[in-house]
């Protein structure tokens, strides 16, 4: 053979073999990331799905940030600092479009609904924590779905000229691209239902005994967001029997006067919490979305608390310790213009800077919402049932217990005007009563927001979506 | 893998061992000579003469004479070629003893005969049927420049290069031929000595517009050539990457003869092009009392500025009480370089080599700011025998920048701050500590200061290769590349700073690393047939595999700023690592035939393969068909034989592609989504899209080349037309699915210009030589299609360009009351602008494009005996940039209480008077209407420029001079750059793109050098 026709086959089959490896050696499997299959169908990835599922109610739109406090501005406790960094301005008028929001909720809803689907049949789970995986995700599934639909929708009972529209319902996880479908919204009842049948579940499947009360959810917690949402919907004998359920299953107890004030905010958690998110520093949302930057003078404190609010503390009422003068603590960074003023020491970035955690059900709460609902009742002995509850948060507060059982409604919301400022509450709780909000002076000269007439009482649906979707309505006005 | 590599490896040696099998013994004679310059009589120095047979030859020396010896006695052809010369083929016969062939070469300023790399291969410019264009060495080699692709500038048609920060070593925007992509990439795809460089932006902690530059690799002083790839023609053997067009950078080689060593040496000084004139402190407190003053007649308040702004009153303006500090000169400085750089090249017929170092200290017009770079290279070449020659090219690159603490509208950023800071804000106290910041509490000069944000970027690109000529038409070459590079990013707070201090000091590291390998083995083959039938061929297999991986680490809490570790961190914040790779396979080849010079034909195909893509679609082929047709080569242009040289006419077609997408971009995958309560967590990071491909991008090509008299006035035109389709795109879906989109294949972009470029030897006289190019490119973008069914994209629309500013039209301020006004989408006066969804109940406006429209340079080189001057212009033209910058200093500063500029002297303070400033305000808008700093035409600047960007100076001492002080030469250079600047923008620097945001400007350079010969 010659040397060149050695060369030729030599070069043919090395041209060859380059070819039938070629598809081989274009195959590259990803170091960061895991196929589905891998993550859907092993406890591991289920697992981590569902941690995934508590990470995500911690996003600034959520109760990161927006849920706490974005309510709050919106109604009558915060007001705008004149010397403020240009954050937090739209929501003190009430400004179209600043609304509390949320709608991106929807991708960690996809994660719950992940869980939900797939911890029921996945291997490698004990039974109890299949039962406990699935309750917890159950119970944070009706928390997204209730704090959507009482941005974006009326209550059940409240609604106004007709426009019942709640938010779309989506309980099965998205896997394929024809499962990315165009759907509209549900009723608001629908929707409530939906978090009702949630709820019930997951109070079925959850135990209080586990231990990871309160940084997990938990019995009483579902319960205590079961009586919540039975708040709103109006339905009082539910709301008083699973209030009552979670205060006699909680672990906690309304904290004494001595207890109360920054430190109690400061504590992991804090020492009333059913249910608080837990955050470490690799979550922090950074310098310029932090709570405690929005808030505190260490950075820009944007949000002040109105005088109307401070005015609703008497002299004695241990809570006034909430809102500090700003030299007390900050007497190193406030410039002169933030010198004297009061400032909301509920988040200072105690768990690491510009970190805090964030209670999303206190027991506080949870005898507010007893209270309201004999309140509203209104059956024989009612009245009494209710003042005691109320006289729960008084008398731990440093106030006279209330003996005058006129008008308890209006008390039992001005104590929970008190109690849960900036805990993500105000604004939905004059919303779901229906009253107009009178707006702070401070805020320069706003009207009163009527209900009912005033489009601001829904946020608007992101507009991208609904002209994407010919299904989703916009809500009214927007 | 290990199977190809075992194949290719048997292969090799077989290759070896019969490269051995050759020995020659017979009688020989020398070849000697002179080579002059035939218009000034000089002789030549470093012209090349070959014996083409034998595939020997020599450089001649400083006295212009060369000498071949061990020439077998017979008949040769001698080729003489030197860059900017026309090459002479001359026959000799090489009888016993000494032959000498003296010639002179006349000046060719065309280059024709000069050969382009091409892709895998070289070719004589003569013969190229596609569209691209050759930067020379020598016109770039002496620029005051930090990396090759700057030299671009101004000197390649169809190419926009922006230099898009100062921050020494920053990063250069290309973009060849517009812009065809929404969301894949737009960078060309760079290779250096046939090793292609990952274009992945390296440093985080300089931010994008700084982003260490992978070029920076290549010391410009070792450029041979740059060659831009504009059309598919060209293009298309490199496929899917080839689609924003393509830049091959040649690297110096040595050629025989004596060792010759070159020795420069510059030093510069740098200066700010321009500043903003920030508004003294004592006048600075007056506009906020007016501001204060409005506001609370506007409400009946009764605010007391004193307590905003630090206390001052309009008292002390009275008794000039009110301090000015500035604040720009603490933030900027001159700034300085020094270049050194140290060549040597030489060698012998069987082994020559370049071997060069170079150091390049560059302190920055930004306090803190520098870069400091040392590179090496080491090109050889190695004749073993007359089969088998082995090419070694190394370089390795070592780059340490400081930037400043931050860039943008940000507390740490000089360019910000050095305005938004107020004029009465003392820089240090009395003691000579840093002052407090009033507003928050953050001095911007401690944070630059005390704080570091540092990368070093260690490269390495290099690449081994072997040729065997199987026969003297028929050769094998593999080529083995890697472009290796470090990047370690620091970013460390001190706790003193007060960007640290509320961390009690601070520290970020990342090391990220960029293994690029690349292997490629390329049959070429050349012959002509009777004469007239030339045919080139080559075949080819490439397969690439980038894998980058990064780790970092943080951590706070320092006992002060001496300690800067991270292992002197009280608290560890947070470890992360990233890794990812994709992997891409090629098959191509090249078939070039040509008749009689004057008919040529050229088809390149290639089928690439790449993980990138979905399942379904991996592999795609590329190609690209062109014809040229030489007119000036036909009997019937005989009569222009006396002045034409040369008239080609071109047409070209083909399709390539874009592949730079993220590498799991088709995949469905489950990644890391954070953590909870330290436990980590999963999330779906989109539906997956098995379909998902390469955009593809069809470009047609019209080309005319013409030279005449003698190839002293030379041109080409250019008319393209490209379509980008299939382009990614991502399709909304609803979010309540859970995903905001899908990417898919979708969309089209059209590309459409015109390029012209033309060069002359203007004047050839009495010893006296101008040269001159000119170029000039004229284009426009479409977007003709999105997503099936959409007609917008965000604020792309169909039918129009895709770098479009989409925003309000702004009407000025009423006269009546300083309100500020726009229009509305019916062209009515508004205080209420709005935006919304549908493009006809928008008010907002199309009213500019961050690409211009048109661009060019005009490059000009005089020599007189040994004076050489060099200058470039370079503009651009009808682009637009939202001026922001200049913006807030202007009314929107008032709500901050912050600095503010000269601007705002233009104010509404009475009824009647005409202005766009609005009536001073403490907010950034008035209740119930829209503020002057809303995004709107207010600020939008015609951006274009016209540019004196570089002129040289040099004078080289003559050849008897230089030789008495025992130098083969010496030259002397004076180099300005940016020095002049026309233009309307009110911004510091108009050569950007799109936003002006607080980024580092550019800086007007003096550099004085040496260049020294021995």
């Amino acid at each position: 053979m010659k040397k060149s026709n050695i060369l030729k086959l030599l070069f043919i089959v090395a041209a060859t073999v380059a070819f039938m490896a070629c598809d081989d050696l274009i195959q590259v499997e990803p170091q960061q990331s895991v196929g589905a299959e891998v993550a859907t169908q092993s406890s591991t990835g289920i697992l981590a799905v569902y941690n995934r599922g508590y990470r995500v109610q911690m996003f600034s739109g959520y109760w990161g940030l927006r849920m706490v406090m974005a309510g709050d501005v919106l109604a009558d406790n915060g007001v705008s600092n004149p010397a403020n960094s240009g954050r937090w301005t739209g929501e003190p008028i009430n400004a179209l479009g600043s609304g509390v929001g949320g709608w991106g909720r929807y991708s960690g809803i996809n994660d719950l609904n992940t869980v939900i689907k797939h911890a029921p049949t996945v291997d490698g789970f004990s039974d109890s924590e299949r039962s406990r995986i699935l309750g917890e995700t159950l119970a944070l599934r009706a928390l997204a779905y209730h704090d959507l639909v009482k941005v974006y929708g009326y209550e059940p009972n409240k609604i106004v000229d007709g426009w019942d529209r709640g938010v779309i319902l989506r309980t099965e996880p998205t896997e394929t691209i024809d499962a990315a479908d165009f759907r509209s919204r549900a009723s608001v009842t629908a929707v409530y239902e939906q978090i009702e049948a949630d709820l019930l579940q997951s109070i079925d499947l959850l135990t209080q005994t586990d231990g990871n009360a309160p940084f997990y959810m938990n019995r009483a917690a579902a319960h205590a967001l079961l009586a919540r949402v039975y708040l709103y919907w109006e339905r009082w004998d539910d709301a008083i029997e699973h209030a009552t359920f979670a205060i006699n299953q909680s672990p906690v107890t309304v904290a004494s006067p001595g207890d109360v004030g920054p430190a109690m905010y400061a504590a992991e958690p804090n020492p009333e919490s059913l249910f608080e998110l837990k955050f470490t520093s690799s979550e922090s949302l950074g310098v310029n979305i932090a709570l405690s930057s929005a808030l505190t003078p260490n950075v820009w404190l944007d949000v002040l608390p109105s005088d109307e609010l401070l005015a609703t503390l008497e002299p004695g009422d241990v809570r006034n310790s909430l809102y500090p003068l700003t030299e007390e603590n900050y007497e190193s960074v406030i410039g002169t213009q933030n010198e004297g003023l009061r400032y909301v020491a509920k988040y200072e970035a105690t768990v690491a800077t510009h970190t805090d955690n964030v209670p999303v059900i206190r027991i506080s709460e949870v005898y507010l919402t007893r209270a309201e609902a004999y309140a509203e009742r209104g059956n024989a002995g009612d009245d009494v049932l209710a003042n005691n509850d109320l006289n729960q948060i008084r008398t731990n507060r440093g106030l006279a217990a209330n003996v005058d059982l006129t008008n308890l409604v209006e008390e039992i919301l001005l104590e929970r005007r008190r109690e849960l400022a900036f805990e993500g509450h105000r604004w939905q709780d004059l919303k779901r009563k229906g009253w107009d909000i009178v707006k702070p002076d401070a805020t320069g000269p706003s009207p009163t927001l009527i209900y009912g007439d005033n489009i601001q009482f829904l946020s608007p649906l992101p507009n991208g979506e609904v002209s994407l979707n010919e299904n989703l309505e916009q809500n009214p006005g927007y | 893998m290990k199977r190809i590599l075992l194949s290719l490896s048997t292969f090799l040696f077989v290759l070896l061992v019969s490269a051995f099998s050759s020995v020659a013994v017979a009688q020989t004679g020398t070849l000697t000579g002179t080579v002059t310059d035939q218009s000034t009589g000089e002789e030549l120095t470093g012209a090349t003469v070959l014996i083409t047979q034998l595939e020997r030859g020599a450089a001649t020396g400083i006295d212009g004479s060369y000498t071949i010896e061990n020439i077998p006695v017979g008949d040769y052809n001698v080729r003489f070629s030197f860059v900017g010369f026309r090459t002479i083929n001359q026959s000799v016969t090489i009888s016993q003893g000494e032959n000498v062939l003296d010639v002179e070469m006349s000046l060719d300023a065309a280059g024709l005969d000069e050969i382009v790399v091409s892709g895998y291969s070289a070719i004589p410019q003569r013969e190229l049927t596609g569209s691209m264009t050759t930067v020379r060495g020598r016109n770039v080699q002496g620029l005051d420049i930090a990396s090759p692709d700057q030299a671009l500038q101004g000197r390649v048609s169809g190419a926009r290069v922006t230099n898009l920060s100062g921050q020494p070593g920053g990063s250069t925007y290309v973009r060849v031929r517009g812009i065809g992509s929404i969301n894949a990439g737009n960078a060309p795809l760079y290779i250096v000595d046939g090793v292609p460089i990952s274009s992945v932006d390296q440093s985080s902690t300089l931010g994008s517009g700084n982003a260490s530059n992978p070029l920076n690799a290549i010391n410009p002083r070792d450029i041979q050539s740059i060659e831009v790839l504009k059309d598919a023609a060209a293009s298309a053997i490199y496929g899917a990457q080839a689609a924003n067009g393509v830049i091959l950078i040649t690297t110096r080689r040595g050629s025989a003869g004596n060792t010759q060593f070159n020795l420069t040496s510059s030093y510069g000084v740098a200066e700010e092009l321009n500043r903003l004139e920030v508004i003294k402190g004592p006048e600075w407190v007056e506009l906020q009392y007016e501001a204060f003053e409005n506001y609370n007649s506007f409400f009946g308040a009764n605010l007391n500025a004193a307590g905003f702004i630090g206390g001052w009153t309009l008292d002390d303006v009275q008794n000039g009480e009110v301090p000015h500090y500035n604040w720009q000169d603490a933030m900027m400085r001159t700034g300085t370089t020094q270049k050194y750089n140290l060549s040597a090249s030489g060698g012998d017929d069987q082994t020559r080599f370049f071997i060069s170092g170079g150091y390049n200290n560059t302190e920055g017009v930004a306090i803190t700011t520098d870069m400091q770079r040392m590179n090496l290279r080491a090109n050889i070449d190695h004749r073993a025998n007359d089969k088998l020659s082995f090419d070694l090219n190394l370089a390795t690159t070592v780059t340490e920048q400081n930037g400043a603490l931050q860039e943008g509208f940000f507390l740490g950023s000089p360019f910000f701050m050095a305005q938004f800071i107020r004029p009465t804000n003392p820089i240090y106290n009395e003691d000579g500590t840093y002052a407090t910041e009033e507003v928050f509490n953050y001095n911007p000069l401690a944070a630059n200061e005390l704080d570091d944000r540092n990368s070093t970027q260690k490269q390495l690109v290099g690449n081994a290769g072997a040729i065997y000529n199987i026969t003297s038409n028929l050769n094998f070459r593999t080529n083995w590349g890697l472009d290796y590079r470090t990047v370690e990013d620091i970013d460390y707070r001190a706790p003193e700073s007060p960007a640290g201090e509320s961390l009690g000091g601070y520290r970020f590291d990342a090391n990220r690393t960029v293994t690029n390998f690349t292997t490629n083995q390329v049959v070429n083959y050349y012959d002509t047939f009777s004469e007239v039938h030339s045919v080139r061929a080559l075949g080819g297999f490439e397969y690439r595999q980038e894998t980058r991986e990064t780790f970092s680490a943080s951590g706070q809490g320092f006992p002060s700023g001496l300690f800067r570790t991270l292992q002197n961190a009280a608290e560890p914040l947070s470890v992360t690592g990233f890794g990812s790779e994709y992997r891409q396979a090629s098959f191509f080849s090249r078939v070039q035939y040509d008749y009689d010079d004057t008919y040529l034909t050229n088809v390149s195909v290639r089928y690439d393969g790449n993980s990138r893509f979905g399942e379904d679609k991996r592999w795609g082929l590329f190609y690209a068909g062109s014809l040229g047709w030489r007119a000036s080569n036909m009997s019937f242009m005989d009569f222009s034989n006396d002045w034409l040289e040369d008239l080609k006419f071109r047409i070209s077609y083909g399709i390539t592609g874009n592949s730079a997408i993220s590498n799991f971009a088709s995949r469905q995958l489950f990644t890391s989504g954070g953590a909870y309560n330290n436990a980590p967590a999963l999330t779906p990071s989109g539906l997956g899209n098995n379909l998902l491909t390469w955009e593809e991008s069809g470009t047609i090509n019209l080309g005319l080349d013409w030279a005449i008299f003698e190839s002293r006035v030379y041109g080409a035109i250019d008319v393209y037309s490209r379509e980008n389709s299939k382009l990614l795109l991502d399709r909304d879906l609803p979010s309540d699915s859970g995903f905001g989109s899908l990417t898919e294949n979708a969309g089209r972009v059209q590309n459409q210009g015109i390029e012209i470029e033309i060069g002359a030897v203007v004047l050839d006289r009495a010893g006296f030589v101008w040269t001159s190019e000119v170029n000039m490119s004229w284009q426009r973008n479409e977007l003709l299609e999105l997503n099936e069914g959409a007609d917008r994209l965000g604020n792309l629309f169909v039918g129009r360009p895709l770098t479009e500013y989409y925003m309000y039209e702004y009407a000025g301020v009423n006269p009546a009351d300083g309100r500020p006004m726009f229009y509305d989408r019916n062209g009515n006066i508004t205080y209420t602008p709005s935006t919304a969804s549908e493009r006809e109940n928008d008010d907002r406006q199309f009213v500019g494009d961050t690409q211009p429209s048109s661009f060019g340079g005009w490059f000009n080189q005089l020599n007189y005996r040994g004076f050489q001057l060099d200058f470039l212009f370079q503009g651009s033209f009808g682009q637009a940039s939202y001026n922001s910058f200049t913006g807030s200093f202007t009314d929107g500063a008032f709500f901050r209480r912050a600095g503010l500029i000269a601007n705002s002297r233009n104010r509404w303070t009475e009824p009647g008077q005409i202005t766009s400033v609005e009536k001073a305000y403490v907010n950034s808008s008035w209740p119930g209407r829209t503020g002057g700093f809303t995004t709107s035409t207010r600020f939008l600047e015609n951006a274009s420029y016209i540019r004196l960007k570089n002129v040289n100076f040099a004078y080289t001492l003559p050849v008897a001079v230089s030789q008495q002080i025992g130098v083969r030469s010496a030259r002397f250079t004076l180099q300005a750059t940016n020095l002049l600047t026309w233009t309307a923008y009110n911004g510091i620097d108009p050569e950007i793109v799109g936003t002006n945001n607080a980024i580092y400007p550019q800086a007007r350079t003096l550099t004085a050098g040496i260049e020294i010969g021995f």
